[in-house]
């Protein structure tokens, strides 16, 4: 029926009240295209889409039925570097993982952690509600555990091989082959038509020394560099390509962009520059817990297990702990009551606090005088001490004599050998051989003594410490740091009141570039209670099985034709820069300092100057990187505004990035090669400290990825890459005869199976070997489906036990073990280092000063020791930016879309006073300014934050994983908003001009990149 | 829908895996939940938990855990409110609902049938405790259900499982030996809007006034989080 | 379609719309007593009287007067059914956002989409804005005509059938009459 024939439209106005549209809103409308669902009943009724459990356990029998649809994978979660053990729950048919929760065996996700005997079975029991055992028992994941795996099926994930086209950073790519790849990485060629590219074959040279003029440098092979991500259980695989098999000594992980600081204040104080051991509280049993630059609960390593520890402690246990940060989180919750502190404190300055803190306990008299009397392991074990330090040694403090900076030697005064130290003898009085010595020591004395026919000046180490912390008062100590006086004093009181169950730790909080010097002292105070290896102290962590080691069944560390790294590191790190031929050369003309670049003795894992010294090809050039498992140029702050040099290829000629991802980093490369993710690859690790019993996690491919494979069969990774590389390259360590067993007969290595499985052999037959799996505890966590690949590669007797290693996710010691009597069961057993004659031995390659061999307070400094203060005056510059971190969010996680929903985005938190200064409130925009660059931010007033503070979480304003427009070949991928909300705040970290070339500012001992305390002012938007 | 998957929920209907345990017991559990919020870290590891155990739309939540930031003498504090439908004793949800779809199950778990539900949405309007929302999937009412599917599968719900604290207890109140009951012997413990005569049975321990009644909408700022279960933004 | 049937159509649908959308007032009847002169189709009546039919006739769900404004109530028993979620993804493509037009504040608070004043607003702005946008004016008219088949012509002429039957006021048995009407509209060619 047509429409009557009223004339409507003549007869009405649009405007009126019989019209709905507001103007113009009714005619842009877009058409519609048809062809899709209409809706999805829920699956039940009741539970609506709820996953079906895992399996049903009786309420009376506790009897267990498992699901035939799924399998239960203890492995292993590297969503941060807790790397805590996990139960990934796997569908069969689908081989999507579903969920994932804690390994009930491992004690980052369980306390107490099941025992290791417990079958599969049996640990579902205890997971359950069977007699409310998994109250107790319950084994967890975080936040980020659980929703970590939906990264795996981003469809932003790399699958092919990728090309660049066009110049690097352009964010076009071109897939290729496999084949391709290898091809063009090894041989080289005129890759990008820009002219001539060294391939690694050609890179490859053991023997001919990179400048002939400084062969200390090292050979050609050092101009392959690979800089890695954190020990997430792979790394001694790439280190084997790297180091063992190509031979560059250029090979790191993260740490110089991490927790260097933190790591080198405990090398100090452990005396092993080294192997830079660390420590952590026994948290179970720590009655008072100092906590600088690191807030347990919040984030920190191992996170599940410190909050776990924490909520037991501060609730039905004894702990009291204060946050001392400028950012206050959830670790002071208002439930803990007092048991709970939160001490604000201006960025950069928590050495001062730390330094009045000394200060006053020496002067009180409230150390450990027993404890640090002790002059040796013979003398403290007598006195019923569990460790010992070298408080009573003497230093030498004399600038006349050549000795200044040392620890006086025995036989420099005829009474022992040359390894062993001076003391004087609390008895009687007289300088002894600290070896010798059967008594306590002196702690203070500041005398001079006679070395041949000179009386030179000596102190002992804890003099020493007592005269560097005294050469400010508290007072000044106060207002260097923003805390009161009395807030100083009664930490320090506080602290020294527990006998050993008091404990100071830190960690990321102190990466600013005085940092080593503010953890050195943070860590020093653990000394001066005497808390290491005491129940309720420090524990140095339990250890791992013997997995890449000479080991029980395989040496996966020897093979022949081995050949190592030699020379110096491009990050000039572990090689004092006295001992180079520049430093040579300089001398004889002049003033052989600064250097052309710094040198970094005592550090380790470098990572930022890995980048450094590649972009300012010092002290070669590099002609290949290799980024794996990494994203520096994200995570180092400064470094993203001074992209061009790494963009031009002439620089560094070849960058590879293996990542599932395009990160930032992987984003300015030259070729991405994909990597298996979160349980798709095999790994073996261990905890970073914070346990108290040996424990080696494991990892292997619950699902498959779901990247293209290789002719072998395996999906592309870093491992299949490495070993196809290198047996394209005939290296030595890989292909048909490449691992020795026990017996010297050689295995192969052409798959990654074929190491790791090896690796777990050796975990599982490391001491008494652990019982074989049985066909449920197979058939519960998959195995059943990986079986046929342990036939491949393990001798019969191998399987069923290495069977058991991967369906428990490693191998752990009973935490019955954990503690002897009042004491750890693990100790450390090298002394404390109240001073570090290593470290004194040392020099500032900028400016030839000796660094100073204990703790002290330093304000943040460039390289060349002039203050930050004076180039960025507070007039100026009136905000500190911090960078604090989200218990969801980090740098690598942001594809997790449940995390992004959760917390979609980071705000600029500031105090209400400054808010009300500036006339701002939450939710307004703000302009951050640094000497580097601008972000423009939403505002979040509190009141838990340092006035003058602006405080950003670590993990968002991404500009590359997708939220930039990139193509795969014919595919275009439209950015994606929700990946760059937010602001990085190291994109606006600072440069250091004391230094020629690209630079980033860095802790002046250790180099660790500085990304807090940045000078910074405000501008409304 | 995957025909095995149908199957093997209709193997655990909750009278067959807890056939046992009528047989021995006089009477239903009561099921109920205690929160010790001094062992609330707010790692939103139960969101994250509850969210993926029972495929929840993105954005839709059946248990949160609000974070705020208090004044509490003089001194800045931090405090987190892990919330869930309460499955209260007198609920206000299941009196509106017009179709029966929602009601209290005799082990106190409160339900609903989402073959009856209309969608009307006054249960969703009626909570006082802001717990239900309309799943924009099934476009039925929402919520906790304690995780019905594992609890009667002699499994804990996902999030009890997931707690990095370890301050979520489920169990049962009739039996005298269970953890709860323990707890609840034990510790003086609080309820959310214990004046509204819902009787819920979610109890928490260490719950600040500030937070009780008003749900936090008080405190001086919401950091992040969720103010309230379910609501999108 | 000439222009004029589209100018038409849009009109009859915008002005349905709009009294189901907003509650009678002094302004909507004289508006309204300017386009119908006839008094056989509309006389004024009081307003609160108007008011109340409002009211009962719309929202009040145990008022025997009730008679649910929803498609899916109509068709198929329940608030959101298949309806409102296929009428949900018409605005979203469309981009057609219900809370932009001038409406009361409560049908804006809820958000169903297959309100019957939201669709037939929907209805006539796809015909303005093929009317406004020559390239687009065949697909839109297509996906207008797809509309009206799915989700006016299957429901409105037995909706607005029954209001003529049990409105009390006349105006509410005119929005019958002009419901009707809308579900009868042909954007057949010629």
């Amino acid at each position: 029926m047509k429409i009557k024939r009223r004339n409507f439209v003549k007869g009405l106005g649009a405007v009126g009240a019989l019209g709905v549209f507001a103007a113009g809103s009714a005619s842009t409308l877009k058409a519609v295209s048809k062809g899709w669902w209409a809706g999805e009943k829920p699956v039940d009724l009741l539970a609506g889409n709820a996953l079906p459990p895992e399996c049903s356990v009786d309420p009376e029998t506790g009897e267990v039925i498992a699901n035939p649809d799924q399998y239960v994978a203890n492995g292993l979660c590297t969503a941060c570097t807790s790397l805590c053990g996990i139960r990934a729950r796997v569908d069969r048919k689908t081989n999507q993982v579903l969920r994932v929760s804690g390994n009930p065996y491992h004690p980052l996700s369980t306390a107490p952690a099941l025992d290791y005997d417990v079958r599969i079975s049996d640990s579902f029991k205890a997971m359950s509600g069977f007699k409310g055992q998994g109250l107790e028992q319950r084994s967890v994941a975080c936040s980020r555990g659980n929703a970590a795996l939906d990264m795996l099926a981003d469809p932003k994930r790399v699958l092919t091989p990728l090309k660049r086209v066009g110049s690097r950073g352009a964010g076009q790519w071109e897939p290729i082959s496999y084949e391709q790849l290898l091809n063009e990485v090894v041989e080289g060629g005129n890759l990008f038509g820009e002219g001539q590219v060294d391939g690694l074959r050609a890179i490859r040279d053991t023997k001919t020394p990179i400048d002939p003029n400084a062969p200390e440098l090292g050979p050609r092979s050092n101009q392959l560099a690979m800089i890695n991500g954190f020990k997430n259980g792979r790394l001694s695989f790439a280190k084997r390509f790297g180091v063992l098999s190509f031979g560059s000594k250029n090979f790191t992980g993260h740490r110089g962009n991490c927790g260097l600081t933190m790591r080198g204040g405990y090398a100090a104080l452990l005396g092993d520059w080294k192997k830079y051991p660390h420590l952590k509280p026994d948290y179970s049993n720590c009655e008072y817990y100092l906590s600088i630059g690191t807030a347990p609960g919040n984030a920190g390593n191992p996170f599940k297990r410190q909050a776990m520890l924490l909520a037991e402690a501060r609730s039905t246990g004894k702990m009291k702990y204060v946050i001392v940060d400028p950012v206050q989180s959830n670790s002071n919750s208002l439930a803990s009551g007092t048991r709970s502190e939160w001490l604000p404190i201006t960025p950069g300055t928590d050495g001062a606090l730390v330094m009045g803190m000394i200060r006053w306990i020496i002067e009180n008299g409230r150390y450990n005088e027993q404890f640090l009397s002790q002059p040796n392991a013979a003398a403290a074990k007598q006195a019923g001490e569990l460790s010992w330090s070298n408080a009573t040694h003497l230093v030498v403090t004399d600038s006349s004599s050549p000795l200044d900076g040392t620890i006086l030697r025995a036989d420099a005064l005829g009474i022992g050998s040359a390894e062993s130290m001076v003391v004087i003898d609390q008895a009687s009085g007289q300088p002894v051989a600290q070896d010798r010595a059967n008594g306590p020591a002196r702690l203070f004395y500041a005398e001079t003594i006679k070395v041949k026919d000179q009386q030179i000046a000596v102190k002992t180490a804890l003099q020493v410490l007592f005269d560097e912390a005294r050469k400010q008062t508290l007072a000044e100590y106060s207002e260097a740091c923003g805390v009161p006086v009395k807030t100083i004093v009664r930490l320090a009181q506080e602290f020294t009141s527990y006998g050993r169950r008091a404990v100071a730790d830190t960690h990321g909080g102190t990466m600013q570039s005085n940092g080593f010097y503010t953890a050195y002292s943070i860590v020093m105070l653990n000394a001066l209670v005497g808390n290491l290896n005491w129940k309720g102290g420090m524990s140095s962590g339990g250890g791992r099985y013997a997995d890449v080691k000479p080991g029980p069944r395989y040496n996966m560390v020897k093979f022949p034709g081995k050949v190592g790294g030699k020379g110096v590191t491009i990050s000039r790190q572990d090689f004092p820069y006295e001992k180079t031929s520049e430093y040579k050369r300089k001398k004889k003309t002049g003033n052989p300092y600064p250097a052309d670049g710094p040198w970094f003795p005592l550090a380790a894992g470098l990572q930022p100057e890995f980048v450094l010294g590649g972009l300012n090809s010092y002290p070669y050039p590099l002609k290949a990187v290799m980024f794996w498992n990494t994203n520096p140029v994200y995570g180092q702050s400064g470094l993203s505004n001074q992209l061009d040099k790494l963009r031009d290829p002439k620089r560094i000629p070849l960058l590879i990035c293996i990542d599932s991802f395009v990160s930032e980093t992987a984003a300015e490369c030259d070729y991405i090669v994909p990597d298996t993710s979160l349980y798709e690859y095999f790994a073996s690790t261990t905890p970073w400290s914070g346990t108290l019993t040996k424990i080696s996690t494991v990892g292997w491919p619950a699902v498959d990825a779901p990247q293209q494979t290789t002719p072998a069969g395996d999906p592309i990774s870093m491992e299949s890459f490495l070993i196809d590389v290198a047996k394209r390259m005939d290296l030595p360590g890989f292909g048909d005869k490449a691992i020795p067993d026990a017996d010297g007969k050689l295995w192969p290595l052409n798959r990654p199976q074929d190491w790791y499985l090896r690796l777990f052999a050796n975990i599982a037959f490391d001491g008494k070997p652990v019982p074989d799996a049985n066909d449920e505890d197979m058939n519960l966590t998959g195995l059943d489906r990986f079986a046929p690949r342990l036939a491949e590669v393990l001798k019969p007797e191998e399987q069923r036990k290495v069977a058991y290693v991967m369906s428990h996710g490693g191998r752990f010691e009973s935490e019955k073990e954990s503690y002897q009597a009042d004491g750890l069961t693990h100790k450390y057993k090298a002394p404390m280092q109240i001073y570090n004659e290593t470290l004194a031995h040392h020099r500032n390659s900028m400016t030839g000063e000796r660094f100073h061999g204990t703790a002290r307070w330093i304000p943040p400094v460039f390289l060349n020791g002039d203050k930050l203060s004076d180039t960025y005056p507070a007039a100026k510059w009136p905000f500190k930016l911090v960078s604090s971190k989200s218990q969801f969010m980090n740098s690598g996680t942001i594809s997790a879309k449940r995390l992004r929903d959760l917390k979609p985005s980071n705000e600029l938190a500031m105090h209400a006073d400054d808010a009300r200064r500036l006339g701002v409130k939450s939710g307004d925009r703000l302009r951050l300014v640094t000497a580097s660059g601008e972000a423009v931010g939403v505002v979040s007033v509190r009141d838990g934050i340092m006035p003058g503070v602006i405080g950003i979480e670590h993990g968002f304003g991404h500009w590359r994983f997708g939220a930039d427009a990139m193509s795969f070949g014919q595919q275009k991928l439209t950015p994606d908003s929700a990946y760059s909300a937010g602001v990085a705040i190291n994109r606006l970290g600072l440069t250091d001009s004391s230094r020629p070339g690209v630079s980033t500012l860095a802790d002046f001992v250790l180099g660790a990149n500085a990304r807090n305390g940045l000078p910074a002012r405000v501008e409304k938007v | 829908m995957d025909p095995n998957r149908r199957h093997f929920l209709e193997l655990f209907v909750p009278t067959k895996a807890q056939a046992g345990s009528l047989q021995s017991q006089s009477r239903s559990p009561h099921y109920a939940m205690l929160i010790d919020l001094r062992r609330c870290v707010g790692c939103q590891a139960c969101t994250i938990a509850c969210g993926m155990e029972n495929r929840l739309p993105e954005g839709q939540h059946r248990t949160t855990v609000a974070d705020y930031e208090l004044m509490a003498f003089g001194q800045t504090r931090r405090a987190v409110l892990p919330r869930l439908c309460n499955h209260c004793e007198q609920p206000s949800c299941t009196a509106g609902c017009p179709t029966g779809a929602t009601y209290k199950r005799e082990d106190g778990v409160v339900v609903v049938d989402s073959s009856m539900c209309v969608g009307c949405a006054y249960c969703v309007q009626n909570c006082p405790y802001d717990a239900r929302f309309m799943n924009e999937q099934t476009r039925t009412a929402d919520k906790c259900t304690f995780c019905i599917q594992r609890t009667s599968n002699g499994l804990l719900p996902a999030c009890v499982e997931s707690c990095v604290g370890k301050a979520r207890i489920f169990g049962d109140l009739n039996d005298p030996d269970s953890m709860i009951s323990k707890y609840l012997r034990d510790n003086p413990v609080q309820v959310l809007k214990s004046d509204k005569g819902t009787r819920p049975q979610v109890y928490y321990i260490s719950l600040d006034g500030a937070l009780q009644n008003t749900l936090g909408e008080e405190a001086t700022s919401l950091i992040q989080g969720r103010r309230s279960i379910g609501k999108r933004g | 379609m000439s222009n004029h049937a589209l100018q038409e159509a849009a009109a009859v649908s915008e002005l349905a719309a709009a009294i189901y959308l907003k509650a009678p007032s002094a302004e909507l009847i004289n508006e309204l007593k300017s386009v119908f002169t006839d008094p056989e189709e509309f006389s004024e009546e009081p307003l609160n009287l108007l008011l109340e039919e409002y009211h009962e006739l719309f929202f009040n769900p145990v008022s025997t007067h009730f008679i649910c404004p929803f498609e899916s109530f109509a068709r198929e028993q329940r608030y959101w059914g298949e309806a409102a979620i296929d009428v949900r993804e018409y605005y979203r493509q469309a981009e057609f956002d219900p809370q932009s037009l001038r409406s009361e504040v409560y049908w804006k608070n809820q958000r169903m989409p297959d309100q019957i004043g939201f669709e037939m607003a929907f209805f006539s702005a796809l015909l303005k804005s093929a009317e406004a946008q020559a390239d687009a004016a065949d697909e839109l008219l297509k996906t207008a005509r797809m509309f009206h088949t799915e989700h006016i012509n299957s429901w409105m002429g037995e909706y607005g059938a029954r209001l003529q039957r049990e409105a009390r006021t006349s105006l509410y048995r005119l929005l019958g009459t002009l419901t009707c009407e809308v579900a009868e509209i042909s954007l057949e060619e010629g």
